[in-house]
This record gives structure tokens, C-alpha cells and sequence, in this order.
């Protein structure tokens, strides 16, 4: 069976290594980081703060705990970074490594936190919530906040996450001025964990739900699960759930983005009809691909005829065999989608991580008002360039 | 036609055999239960054997690396000593020149001692160091516990398995164990189960159970290894008793053993008992 997901240790990955001025040590065999950082050159050449200690025979049989000392006090000198977060795979997890007692040991300045992540235990999803989890010791208690602006994380989104950065930003605009944007999983500092716990919401899109429910318990900050909110109707799913938690109010936002957002669109008018009733097909982590099937249901009238959560255990083939039996116009998932999108001659958006055939230098969200103005637009001109099936924007 | 295997006989007939090339390498397995006597009876049948004029090797698979101390007189470099760059050489000639090898493996408490004897039975084999011998005796831990201590079942490594018990229930518990490992190999290789030796060294002596034992998972007890203070002296003195008590009864008994193991014809696939067939073994109206 071909799983759809990655393993643990890459989402415990997506996480760690969105922490900025932090590094990732993977205390694994070599393939577990060139496998991750395949996943990431495509997104920032220049930002390398991974590595590993390249367990090989001698580790396996002799024990590993040796060269991950080497390596935590080597990154250490040499990176300098804010934290290192030891990611074990599958082979020193299965030896059975003492990685506890070593990350206690005083092997560098600054905090060293260990993650068991085997990918023989659990998917990716699984790795993301172990890796928050572990996140909440390095969080400072609440104090008083002195700017009077209300403050909500954001957990689910991971580092090398399509468009990322540009994300982070549309999420920003969303809360708007009055509510401020805090600790953001897969693109944030170290500091933005420490002062997660100044928060006044967790909002938790697909991911990171046992720290949200940790931090509730330990803090009484609330946390709203949601799916990502792609278009009009996922930025009101969101302001919704903002506005049950906090004395905030956003009809005046909906107003003002639902005609900006009517205004701009007015100009491809007859294509956006052309796609009404339209099938098109998604895979994707489950909050991403449920939000975009909402957007293109309620927005694009389109027709979902196969929607597929990638946790799901499933296997890659049978996923593909009910794509093609809907027949889509146009295919939404990750680059692993390419291929399907290729032999059925039909357009691929690229949404879902990972996406590694493409580089976004430019800024593009997929959410908020921008979001939707370049959702529609990959969607045309995919539809435009598609060998198949594009007469039906053109008569 | 009557056939007189006396130590001689066999000898001759086997070496004579290995001289025109038909003699095949014997390669035989040495599993029990932890401390049941099985470097013991390795290193003492592999001085008989050697005495005789048999090319003979005892390669120790178990990380403590103390199978062939008593063959060579001290610890020797391991395979994966070598590996990591701390020996020279992994082959020691022995008492009587049996060639020892020691698998070797991790310090206790860390790393993998099942993959260790996987990369040093590869290590083996490609400097080609069991070539042109005669018998070929594996030292292995304790029980089969994961597939790198089922190494020396597969891939042609061994062709014979011995069990070594005692006849209390832990021991034959053990031995029943891994007559389930043996199984699962059996039926896609050579691997046979050759018998059972019998070690004495107990508190209580009951051969009847170890008959029993053997007689229901389909083989025989080939040997037995009598309680004698005397093997416990030459362990204290790094050596054998072949080697310090040649003309003692308890050499004699293991000269008889090696001898039994040289010639045995039963091979079988064993049939491993149910855990209550186990324990009924005791349960015999007398």
C-alpha cells in the first residue's frame, strides 16, 4: 500500500522547522533529510537550518547517543540558534537511543528539545501534534498586555506549506486592527512561542489540537477548530468564530470584502459562469481540502465529486481511482497529484503540501481577499492552458 | 552391514571424504536458554573435534563476546571491533587451532545486538574466513528474539541446530521457543533441528522430561553433559577441559558428544508444544 501522507517525522518537521531561529537536528538515517529538505528548496534556498546525524551501521548496532551528542554540541557552535529540536526517525526509536538523557545534558546555550517521531508510528498529523505538544514547555506564563489589541494563535499551518508567508499575511488581514496576530505555526520565532500563552484564542486549523486543548487547560485560553478559510465563506467561518470569543465585529469586514471581492470579478464574469456545475476533485490535508471544497461550492458553484483527506488511510491508487472516476475539469492537491492531473489532461492547483515543482517568490495567498482574486485566477488560466476540456470557457 | 564408529572410523571415513571433496562443512547452531552451558559445550566439542584433526571453527554470536575465552584464553577483537576500526584482525587461532571468531555487539543497554550479528555474519562471509573448513560451530544468545538472532537459521548460515537444556521448565521453555523460530525458517531453507543435549548441571536431574520434551516435538536428546566441577575449575583457568583434563570421564563425555553431533543422521522440522503441552511434560503418572 502507498500511503497519500507523509510519515511523523515530517510533520513533527513542518512544525519544528517553521520556527525560524531555531534547527532542526534529525537524529535519523541521511535520507530522512534530504527527504524533508526536498520538500523545502523549492520554497528558500537560503534558509538551511536542518541537518542530521546520519545514523549508520556503527550507530545502529553500537547505539547513536554518541553522535548525537557531537552533533547537538557541533550545531550548537556552528548555527548558533535560538533552539535545537532533535527529530528522531525510525531507526534510533526502534535501537531503543537514550535521546532523553542526552538533550538533558548541558550540550549547548540554548534549549534542546526532543521529538520521537517513527514513521512506523503514526502519519504526519500525528508528528505535527506530538511536536506542538512538546512546544509547550518553552511557553512563558500570560502576563498583562499593555497594547489593549486582542491576540489569537494560529495552529495547522506548517513550514513549506504552499505560500506560506504570503498566508501568514492574509491571516493577519483577516483579524484585522483590532485583534493581532500571535504565535503562527510554520512561519514564527521562537519568541512568538514563548509568548504563546498571551494569547486570547487558538484557532486550530486541522493540526495542533492536542496543544490548543493543553494550553486550554493550563491557561484557560480557548481554542475554535475550523477549516482553512478560503474565500468569502471561509473568512466569514472565521470571523464567526472570532467574534463567539471576542468582543469583536466583522460584518462591515464581510460587506467590504464581499463587494471589493464582486467588483474584481465582475471582469471575468463569463468565465466564473462557465464554471458553474463544473466537477472538479480535491486531495488535501482535511482542513485545507474541506475549506476549498466549501469555496468552490458556495463561491464557483463547482461540483466536488470526489473530495479525499489525505490522513485518511488510504491507499494512493484507490485515491486516484476515485478521481478518475469523477471525470474533473480541474484537480486541487500537492505536486504528488501531478501526475493524475497529467494523465487525466486536466488542470493542477497546487494547494496542499508538499508542493515542490513550483517557487513562490511572489505573493500569492489562497485565503483572505487576496486569496480568492488569485484562486480564480490559477483556476482560469489552468483551465486556459489544459490540453482538455477548456472549450467550455471559451464559447 | 554393521558400521564400528569408533571416534577413529568416523574421523577417517569423514576427513578422508573432505580430502577427495565430498565431505560437505558441517555448520551447526548452538541455542539455550541464557547460562545453560552452551559456550561450554561449543568450545569443548570444538577442542574434541579440532584434537581429531578436524579444520574446526567457533564463531560466537552474542555481544558479551566470551564464547571462544576458553578456546583462546582471553577476550579476543570482535568482528565489529574490526568494523569500527579497533582490530586488525577477527580471526584468533584457538586450542588446537580451532579458528574464533567473536560477532561482538554493543555495550549493554545500547544499540542493536541483532543487527550487529547481521553486519558481522556479512563481514564473515566476505573475507571468506569459514572457507575450507571441516565444522562450523555458532555460539548463539540466549533465544531467538529477533530476526538478527535468527541470522545464523537463514541464508545457509548454519544447517543444524542444537539445543542445549537442563530439564527445568525455564529452560525447556526456551528451547521450546526457539524450536518456533527454527519452524518459521525450516520450511523455506535447509535448517533442521539435529537434537538435544542434555546438560545435567541442575539442582534436580530428570532426564525422562527431557526425553519426553524431545521425543514431542519430533527429535531426540543426542548427548548428555554430566555435573562435574572440573568444567567449572577450566572456566576460572581459560581453558577447556579437553585442554586441562584430557583423560578426565567428563572429556570423554564430550569427545562422545562431538562425535554424536558429526554423525547424526535425524535432521527433523520440530513440532514446538503448546504451552499446557509444555508444562503436562511434568504431569507423567510414574
Amino acid at each position: 500500500m502507498k500511503k497519500m501522507d507523509g510519515c511523523r517525522l515530517f510533520g513533527a518537521f513542518q512544525l519544528l522547522g517553521g520556527i525560524r531561529d531555531a534547527s532542526v537536528l534529525f537524529h535519523s538515517v541521511v535520507g530522512c533529510n534530504f527527504g524533508t529538505l526536498s520538500c523545502h528548496v523549492s520554497k528558500d534556498q537560503s534558509d538551511i537550518r536542518q541537518c542530521s546525524t546520519v545514523i549508520s551501521d556503527d550507530e545502529v548496532i553500537f547505539g547513536g547517543t554518541e553522535a548525537l551528542e557531537k552533533a547537538i554540541r557541533l550545531l550548537n557552535e556552528r548555527g548558533k540558534p535560538a533552539a535545537i529540536f532533535v527529530i528522531s526517525g525510525c531507526v534510533s526509536e526502534m535501537i531503543g537511543d537514550d535521546i532523553r538523557s542526552v538533550v538533558a545534558k548541558p550540550l549547548a546555550d540554548c534549549p534542546v528539545l526532543h521529538v520521537a517521531a517513527p514513521g512506523f508510528d503514526g502519519g504526519s498529523r500525528d508528528g505535527y501534534e506530538e511536536a506542538a505538544k512538546s512546544l509547550l514547555g518553552l511557553m512563558e506564563e500570560p502576563k498583562e498586555r499593555k497594547n489593549g489589541r486582542f491576540r489569537v494563535n494560529v495552529l495547522g499551518p506548517g513550514m513549506d506549506d504552499w505560500q506560506i508567508t504570503a498566508e501568514k499575511e492574509a491571516f493577519r488581514e483577516l483579524l484585522g486592527p483590532e485583534v493581532e496576530l500571535g504565535f503562527f505555526a510554520g512561519e514564527c520565532t521562537l519568541e512568538d512561542v514563548r509568548e504563546a500563552a498571551q494569547a486570547d484564542l487558538n484557532l486550530v486549523f486541522g493540526r495542533g489540537r492536542m496543544l490548543a486543548k493543553a494550553m486550554r487547560e493550563k491557561w484557560g485560553i480557548p481554542f475554535e477548530e475550523l477549516d482553512y478559510p478560503y474565500g468569502l465563506t471561509g473568512a466569514d467561518r472565521l470571523w464567526k468564530a472570532l467574534e463567539r470569543h471576542l468582543p469583536v465585529h466583522y460584518e462591515q469586514a464581510f460587506a467590504d470584502m464581499q463587494r471589493r471581492t464582486a467588483k474584481e470579478l465582475e471582469k471575468v464574469y463569463c468565465y466564473l459562469q462557465a464554471f458553474y456545475g463544473r466537477t472538479a476533485a480535491i486531495i488535501g490535508e482535511k482542513s485545507r481540502a474541506a475549506g476549498m471544497a466549501e469555496f468552490l461550492r458556495q463561491e464557483l458553484g463547482m461540483e466536488i465529486e470526489a473530495c479525499i483527506f489525505r490522513e485518511k488511510d488510504l491507499d494512493l491508487e484507490n485515491a486516484f481511482d476515485q478521481v478518475r472516476r469523477t471525470e474533473p475539469a480541474v484537480l486541487f492537491g500537492s505536486t504528488y497529484e501531478l501526475e493524475l492531473a497529467e494523465e487525466l489532461g486536466i488542470p493542477l492547483i497546487r494547494f496542499d503540501y508538499p508542493v515542490f515543482d513550483a517557487v513562490s517568490l511572489t505573493r500569492r495567498p489562497y485565503i483572505g481577499e487576496q486569496g480568492v482574486l488569485c484562486l480564480v485566477e490559477d483556476l482560469i488560466h489552468g483551465v486556459l492552458r489544459a490540453r482538455y476540456r477548456k472549450g467550455a470557457l471559451c464559447q | 552391514m554393521p558400521v564400528n564408529l569408533t571416534h577413529e572410523n568416523v574421523r577417517d571415513s569423514v576427513l578422508g571424504e573432505a580430502e577427495k571433496g565430498n565431505f560437505k562443512v558441517k555448520k551447526i547452531c548452538i541455542y539455550g536458554k541464557g547460562g545453560i552451558g552452551k559456550s561450554t559445550t561449543v568450545s569443548n566439542v570444538a577442542a574434541a573435534l579440532a584434537q581429531e584433526g578436524y579444520r574446526t571453527a567457533v564463531v560466537g554470536c552474542d555481544p558479551k563476546a566470551d564464547s571462544t575465552r576458553n578456546l583462546t584464553g582471553r577476550r579476543v577483537p570482535t568482528v565489529l571491533d574490526c568494523l569500527k576500526g579497533g582490530a586488525p584482525e577477527i580471526a584468533q587461532k584457538g586450542f588446537a587451532d580451532v579458528l574464533c571468531i567473536e560477532s561482538g555487539g554493543p555495550e549493554p543497554g545500547t544499540g542493536c545486538a541483532g543487527r550487529g550479528i547481521i553486519a558481522a555474519m556479512q563481514e564473515i562471509r566476505e573475507r571468506n574466513l569459514l572457507d575450507g573448513l571441516d565444522v562450523i560451530l555458532y555460539d548463539v544468545l540466549g533465544d531467538v528474539v529477533c530476526g538478527g538472532f535468527s541470522m545464523p537459521l537463514r541464508e545457509g548460515i548454519a544447517d543444524e541446530v542444537y539445543l542445549v537444556t537442563t530439564c527445568d521448565y525455564m529452560a525447556l521453555y526456551a528451547a521450546n521457543n526457539i524450536c518456533k523460530g527454527l519452524l518459521k525458517y525450516a520450511n523455506t531453507s535447509q535448517i533442521r533441528l539435529g537434537g538435544i543435549l542434555y546438560n545435567e548441571r541442575s539442582s534436580r536431574q530428570d532426564a525422562e522430561v527431557v526425553e519426553r520434551f524431545a521425543e514431542r516435538i519430533g527429535t531426540r536428546v543426542i548427548g548428555r553433559i554430566p555435573m562435574d566441577s572440573r568444567i567449572g575449575e577450566a572456566e576460572i583457568k581459560r581453558k577447556t577441559v579437553i585442554e586441562l583434563f584430557p583423560e578426565a570421564e567428563i572429556s570423554g563425555e564430550f569427545r562422545k558428544l562431538a562425535h554424536a553431533m558429526l554423525t547424526n543422521p535425524h535432521r527433523c522440522i520440530p513440532t514446538p508444544l503448546e504451552e499446557e503441552e509444555l508444562e503436562a511434560l511434568w504431569n507423567v503418572s510414574r
